[in-house]
């Protein structure tokens, strides 16, 4: 096992939406993904050696990663939720990686008036159950299903496990309701389906996930993992921040910073970064800059205008790197933590 | 290997811990048996249905159900109660006659915690089957208390009676939804002030009760014409498999508020005090026989009846608490717990009920069987007497 040359392994899906996402998602992260055909199931990593690609169904990625034969995966967290084993091996390092969203929801026959609430359906449930009937759930989550339902104190109901046009089983007979994914409601009401008000089981998206075993004490697929989640880090960082440059007119550089630091609560990383800027009128004038997170770019460039700043450019970076990656160090925790 | 670990919430017990186990499983089997119980040995899997459609309840929630080889849905029995009535339908006996029943073996009950609940128990119990309450109340008490005195001393005893609760419910003019509503939550209710506003906001949602003096008129308005809109064009819309009746019916049943929410929260608070005043027996009883009618203070005279015969018992207390037995959606009358301290807690070692319906709810049958029962969890017990040597 301790073999040198062991290659870090990473699961990313093959089949439906999410397979071109990942790929472009990675893209944008600095790693093409090079796949030999659409029908070779390996591929490798652009800018990232001792990393093999394997090519994985959305359904199986959560199994592989528990059983140690992929190292990371990247999977959408409804799914991650459903296959987990409780205290398993496999762990959650980030849990939004901002595409691929879509959310679990129970959904009923649009003539059920009387039923928009979870309260209305647990109490249909116990009015099926005296007269006779049962509640039936189709879904492919029946894990994640009933748990939720039974938080909801439901416990009358049965959940009939399908794997594909469950929009049409309650048209069919098959089933009442269904608990399925979506992301703008369309093909539920297509089919007659709406979904109950706060019947919402998770809110999805892309995730990234590890196995603990196999790669506790592997240094080289560690380096591996270290630099491939950094960059990923790196780019859903950058995402987040802005770079503002401004003028500010001031007698020396001293003066432009504190001009700034007194008024401005908001500082970026560590302070502006300050620089003269030599004019053709031979004003005394100074360029500052700095780094800030989106939610606080309106307040901080209406406070620059206050104290008189001119000339204010916003720049999104591509990426940002922290000194240390927060999410590689989760990792290390969580594999620590497992032992 | 992964791990050497038994599962989450499963024991190993060893030496001496398992020898300790295995003697008092056998004095309590032997204690049951000269008390005249005939030994049952049951299936440790049963149909997930037998389980779960007919007894079900929270229960359904704590089961491991799982697909067997051949595509059935089976589940590790939670309890033994459906399995003892389901054998006791398979072997045609006469039901007239009574059938005195003891058992012993692990149940198992999940739990969504992170494994610090035990999920695996030892229970020994038995069923008394086809005898009036006037004989049986009493005796299954009695053994139930006669059975812990072989390990323990100075436990208490708790009693609750499933019809008090119902027939409160019932003189308090309530709409049956409402009724049902608020039996099925008792729980939330003994919360107190935090859980008659749970329950204020739920009955809200529901549309059990109304916030606004004219609420009925404008809502049954909107719902009028909603309704006239929908039945113009149900051709368009997709039921399933309810009926357009069944839908319409609960539809405006939404609307017809039986309470406003000052007299349902008042009616909350009532029936808040009575449930909580759990203590000594006697004070529950005389502040019950002064606080409801006479036909609810018949049951509590039987239930005072009751309590008198069995005062001779080795018992430190008493008490009554009426909201006891609400997780068992299968009780009918008599429910109790045995409790023995452990520390600053009550850890229940036994408990059991009656549940007269059962019989012909399995059996499809209209002809109601009187029975109760209860069971001992043998790991409580062990647990509790090993901390006395």
């Amino acid at each position: 096992m301790n073999d040198k040359s062991e290659v870090l392994k990473i699961a990313l899906p093959s089949d439906g939406e999410m397979y071109q996402a990942t790929l472009d998602f990675l893209k944008n992260s600095g790693m093409s993904v090079k796949r030999g055909s659409s029908r070779q199931y390996l591929g490798s990593l652009q800018g990232l050696e001792n990393v093999t690609v394997l090519f994985q169904r959305v359904a199986d990625i959560s199994s592989k990663i528990e059983e140690g034969s992929a190292d990371l995966g990247i999977v959408g967290l409804d799914r991650f939720e459903e296959f987990r084993i409780d205290d398993g091996n496999a762990f959650v390092v980030a849990k939004d990686l901002d595409y691929s969203n879509c959310k679990l929801v129970i959904a009923v026959p649009q003539g059920w008036i009387d039923v928009s609430a979870m309260s209305d359906l647990s109490d249909l449930a116990l009015e099926f159950k005296h007269t006779g009937r049962e509640l039936r759930v189709a879904t492919k989550y029946p894990r994640l299903t009933s748990k939720f339902f039974y938080q909801n104190g439901i416990n009358y109901f049965k959940t009939i496990y399908s794997s594909g046009t469950l929009e049409v089983s309650p048209l069919m007979g098959f089933s009442d309701i269904i608990v399925d994914i979506t992301s703008t409601g369309t093909t539920l009401r297509e089919n007659q389906l709406k979904p109950i008000v706060d019947g919402t089981i998770i809110e999805s998206q892309a995730c990234l996930i590890a196995s603990a075993n196999s790669l506790d004490n592997e240094p080289h697929k560690l380096d591996s993992a270290r630099k491939f989640i950094a960059r990923i880090e790196g780019y859903l960082e950058g995402k987040d921040y802005f770079t503002v440059t401004f003028n500010l007119d001031a007698n020396n550089e001293e003066d432009a910073a504190n001009t700034f630091l007194n008024s401005v609560t908001i500082n970026g990383f560590q302070g502006p970064r300050v620089s003269r800027i030599f004019t053709i009128n031979g004003n005394s004038t100074y360029s500052l800059a700095i780094v800030l997170k989106r939610k606080d770019l309106q307040v901080v460039t209406d406070n620059l205008r206050e104290i008189g700043a001119s000339n204010i450019i916003v720049n999104k970076p591509d990426y940002v790197f922290e000194g240390e990656s927060n999410l590689f160090t989760k990792l290390m925790n969580n594999i620590t933590g497992k032992k | 290997m992964e791990s050497l670990k038994p599962l989450q919430g499963m024991k190993d017990v060893f030496d001496s811990r398992a020898r300790t186990k295995r003697i008092m499983l056998n004095s309590l089997a032997e204690f049951l048996e000269s008390c005249e119980f005939e030994q049952i040995d049951l299936p440790l899997l049963e149909e997930t249905d037998l389980l779960l459609k007919k007894s079900g309840g929270t229960l359904a929630s704590k089961m491991y159900s799982f697909i067997d080889p051949g595509g059935r849905n089976i589940s590790l029995r939670p309890e033994f109660t459906s399995s003892v009535v389901r054998a006791f339908l398979n072997k045609d006996i006469d039901p007239s006659a009574a059938t005195k029943i003891f058992y012993y073996g692990q149940i198992f009950r999940y739990s969504f915690d992170n494994g610090n609940n035990l999920r695996e128990f030892t229970q020994v119990g038995c069923e008394f089957i086809g005898a009036l309450p006037q004989t049986s109340d009493k005796e299954i008490l009695m053994t139930a208390i006669k059975g812990t005195n072989l390990f323990l001393k100075d436990c208490s005893i708790r009693i609750g009676h499933m019809e008090i609760i119902n027939q409160i419910l019932d003189e308090l003019n309530l709409s049956n939804r409402l009724k049902f509503f608020i039996s099925e939550h008792l729980n939330i209710l003994k919360e107190g002030d935090s859980g008659i506003n749970k329950l204020k906001e739920m009955a809200l949602k529901l549309g059990l009760i109304s916030d606004t003096a004219n609420g009925e008129l404008s809502a049954n308005k909107d719902k009028g014409e909603l309704l006239q809109s929908y039945l113009t064009n149900m051709g368009m819309y997709n039921l399933g498999v309810r009926t357009i009746d069944e839908i319409q019916t609960r539809f405006l049943n939404k609307g017809i508020y039986s309470q406003s929410v000052d007299s349902f929260v008042s009616t909350l608070k009532n029936l808040h005090q009575i449930i909580s005043f759990t203590g000594d027996y006697k004070e529950v009883l005389n502040y019950l026989s002064n606080n409801c009618s006479t036909k609810v203070a018949e049951t509590i005279k039987d239930l005072s009846n009751l309590i008198g015969l069995i005062k001779s018992a080795e018992i430190k207390n008493i008490e009554i608490d009426l909201s006891l037995g609400r997780e068992i959606p299968y009780y009918t009358g008599l429910v109790f717990q045995i409790t023995s301290e452990y520390g600053d807690e009550d850890i229940i070692v036994s408990q059991g009920g009656r549940y007269d319906d059962l019989i012909s709810v399995l059996g499809n049958n209209q002809l109601s069987t009187p029975a109760l029962g209860f069971a001992w969890n043998l790991d409580a017990l062990q647990m509790i007497s090993e901390l006395g040597r």
